[in-house]
């Protein structure tokens, strides 16, 4: 192996997206793109439609330094598909200092550094892109997982150029929506705006800013803490649905209007995420609304719903109907 | 779908080509290009896009394979081995709960000498809950005389795919090739693809056994204590010349594409504190990129994992005066003595002046960090006889807040 080869750097890229953004071939171009060894993984969960994800790119000359099968736990660079991800997830962990976090957002910079400063993250810089509005112009849909790319390539063109990158899409996706893809991509550097931070140090590719056994959820119970192993009680272990808010997967949300319920329950079957909230009513189990956290927006409950007539005006209503969030 | 995961395989491959695929597809890739007359096999996490990458090329019409659907693992793996006994060249797939509902059907084909070709998604079994990610669940099946390779990233499955199917037929005994699940089932790596017709002269179909009306015989009928015993030394006689058989095999592979595989590879076994890890699969490749910054242990990876290269591995130990011998293994058996890894180990260097300890790491898809191997090598340095447990398990909490000291 020559020297350069040898010291050549390694590369390391997370993206957080939701299921269905499209985070997971957004790291399989980067590593197509890239002229080397490489390798991209995603966080393997569960990957219902909306639920946060992250995928991760390791790419360098030196093959040994991307061998590892681990996740990335310090990378670089991180992409963040949607900024409603930085409520639920610290998008910043491990970050190298002097890295850059690309975010899909209209929020304004200082809104942003606000909302990730939270988790106090080292040093770093940020590159903002309107990539939703840019892929509803020019893919006519919402999947901005190609145009974050474009960002990156901003932030990090050591790692490879726009022909290289338009090559993997080209390889990738079919020749009508590649070009549609390569368009959009064309634009997204000068439309991406650049926060530097005059604290951060010089980028280092070698350094790891993985803090000890952060990749095992400390806080969680430990072996001599389960009653019975193997016995999941809902008090104990802090995991499953409840705490997931798909609540704010959706564009819209279920909404209750109690005066046309005849309490047939239907909606409480058929909501897929148990959000159609009952009461006890006289040993009977009654309907009294929507849990909000949780409601996705799926419509199904509204679908299923008879409703009845309005005393007054005699027309017939359902006692579901979504209300739009924005 | 605007993404097509096996359209690199629906044309012929005339020159080697760099690919990138997940794990899963580029069995299906390899596996294509060995030409099987038979795939069947019944879907489960994490083993599912290799069959279905399958039924992409047979349903394209590139590959002209009989792709039977079946209602279980018990009845794919039934039904395989018959096909392969009918002479087909037949693939099957599975992992975890799928391979235990096998089990029944496992030693079958090894009886019958039957060369079948099965990948394994390697995933933990059900227990205390349900897992779908990463345990080592063939270490505990795989007693019954399959042959088992084990690989480390998507390039050695893609290869593993093509080589177990001639290990397979070179030797007439099944065989199992195991990639981590998820891992490496759905991590996408580049590769490098071998040309169609280098694969099938690599892997030829040759005439085998097989029973004619000219000589009545039958399969596996009733067999009398008279004739039993002579029956499973007949296996053993067959099975002590399968070492060599998949040192060929990897050698030929070595010859076509220059990847040289070995049933035990190393690195760095002359290290200062003679201390050498031993493991297998992906956890090699976290280890390899840790190693380039810690020279202090060596490495012994196996490749062949049954038969296990027992002779070999203590040649190996003896020849580099290893003293101290660590495992990072992905599975526990509960047994009270050490976990199926360190036990093939340890069996095998009985009498050596060797200090053997075994950590239990990375279960139910768990991921092993540099952490982990730190930690272990750190432990191993004051470890200095074998008194006490031999095994412990490393990266859990034992409270909140608190993580399991390894005890040795
Ligand atoms: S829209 Fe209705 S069915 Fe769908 S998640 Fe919300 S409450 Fe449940
Ligand atoms: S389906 Fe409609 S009418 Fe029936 S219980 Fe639900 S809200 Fe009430």
């Amino acid at each position: 192996m020559s020297e350069i080869v040898k010291d050549a750097p390694r590369f390391l890229v997370r993206f957080h997206g939701r299921g269905g953004q499209g985070a997971v071939t957004a790291a399989q171009l980067c590593s197509m793109a890239f002229d080397g060894p490489a390798t991209c993984m995603p966080t393997f969960g569960a990957e219902r439609m909306g639920s946060p994800v992250a995928s991760f790119v390791k790419m360098s000359q030196n093959y040994e330094k991307v061998r590892t099968n681990e996740q990335v736990y310090s990378p670089q660079y991180v992409a963040v598909l949607d900024d409603s991800l930085l409520f639920d997830v610290d998008c910043t962990a491990g970050m190298v200092p002097g890295g850059f976090l690309v975010i899909n957002t209209c929020r304004p910079i200082e809104e942003i550094k606000e909302i990730i400063g939270k988790n106090n993250p080292l040093a770093i810089h940020i590159a903002l892109i309107d990539a939703t509005n840019l892929a509803l112009e020019y893919l006519g849909r919402n999947i901005t997982n190609t145009l974050i790319l474009g960002a990156l390539l901003k932030v990090a063109p050591e790692i490879f150029t726009l022909a290289q990158l338009t090559d993997a899409i080209a390889e990738q996706f079919s020749p009508k929506i590649a070009q549609k893809n390569i368009d959009a991509i064309k634009v997204v550097p000068d439309a991406t705006q650049v926060f530097m931070d005059e604290n951060a140090p010089e980028l280092s590719y070698d350094k790891d800013f993985k803090t000890a056994w952060s990749h095992i959820k400390i806080d969680n119970i430990g072996a001599k803490e389960w009653d019975l192993a193997g016995v999941w009680h809902v008090d104990q272990i802090d995991g499953g649905s409840r705490r997931v808010n798909t609540g704010a997967w959706g564009i819209s949300v279920a909404q209750y209007h109690p005066e046309y319920c005849i309490q047939c329950g239907n909606c409480a079957f058929i909501c897929p995420d148990f959000c159609i909230l009952r009461e006890e009513k006289d040993g009977k189990w009654e309907v009294v609304g929507v849990d909000e956290f949780h409601c996705k927006g799926c419509g199904n409950c509204v679908e299923v719903c008879p409703g009845k007539k309005d005393k007054e005006t005699g027309e017939k209503h359902k006692a579901l109907t979504m209300r739009m969030k924005c | 779908m605007s993404v097509q995961p096996m359209n690199p395989f629906f044309k012929k491959i005339k020159e080697p080509v760099e690919l990138t695929m997940t794990g899963n597809y580029a069995v299906a890739g390899g596996v294509t290009q060995t030409d099987p007359d038979v795939i069947c096999a019944f879907p489960i996490t994490p083993q599912t896009q290799s069959v279905e990458g399958l039924s992409d090329v047979v349903n394209h019409g590139r590959l002209k394979a009989a792709f039977v659907n079946v209602e279980s693992e018990i009845a794919a793996l039934a039904y395989s081995t018959a096909t392969c006994a009918a002479g087909a060249r037949t693939f099957i797939a599975t992992a975890s709960q799928g391979l235990l509902l096998m089990a029944e059907c496992l030693p079958m084909p090894v009886g019958w000498r039957v060369p079948l070709t099965m990948m394994i998604s390697a995933r933990a079994f059900n227990s205390p809950n349900i897992s779908i990610w990463n345990s080592w669940e063939f270490t505990l099946l795989s007693g019954f005389g399959w042959n088992c390779i084990v690989s480390e990233n998507v390039q050695e499955t893609y290869d593993a795919s093509i080589i177990a199917s001639r290990i397979s037929e070179d030797t007439l005994f099944p065989t199992h090739f195991v990639h981590d699940g998820f891992i490496i089932s759905h991590s996408a790596q580049k590769f490098m693809a071998i040309p169609d017709e280098d694969v099938l002269k690599y892997t030829p179909k040759k005439p085998r056994h097989h029973i004619q009306t000219q000589r009545p015989g039958t399969w596996g009928s009733l067999i009398t204590p008279d004739y039993f015993m002579e029956g499973r030394l007949a296996l053993e006689l067959e099975k002590n010349t399968v070492l060599d058989k998949i040192e060929t095999a990897f050698r030929d592979f070595e010859k076509m594409t220059g990847r040289a595989y070995h049933s035990i590879e190393t690195y760095n076994l002359d290290n200062p504190s003679k201390t050498v890890c031993i493991t297998m699969g992906s956890m090699v490749g976290n280890i390899l990129t840790w190693m380039e910054d810690n020279k202090e242990i060596g490495l012994i990876k196996l490749r062949t994992w049954r038969p296990f290269p027992a002779e070999q591995l203590r040649k190996i130990i003896e020849d580099h005066n290893i003293e101290k011998i660590f495992i990072l293994e992905k599975d526990d058996d509960l047994s009270g003595h050490l976990p199926p890894v360190a036990a093939s180990i340890s069996t095998s260097l009985v009498g050596l002046p060797i200090i053997l300890r075994s950590f239990i790491v990375g279960l139910g898809g768990r991921d092993v960090t540099k952490d982990e191997i730190q930690y272990a090598t750190m432990k191993m340095r004051d470890v200095n006889d074998n008194r006490g447990k031999l095994y412990d398990y490393l990266g859990v909490r034992e409270s909140k807040g608190k993580m399991w000291e390894v005890n040795f």
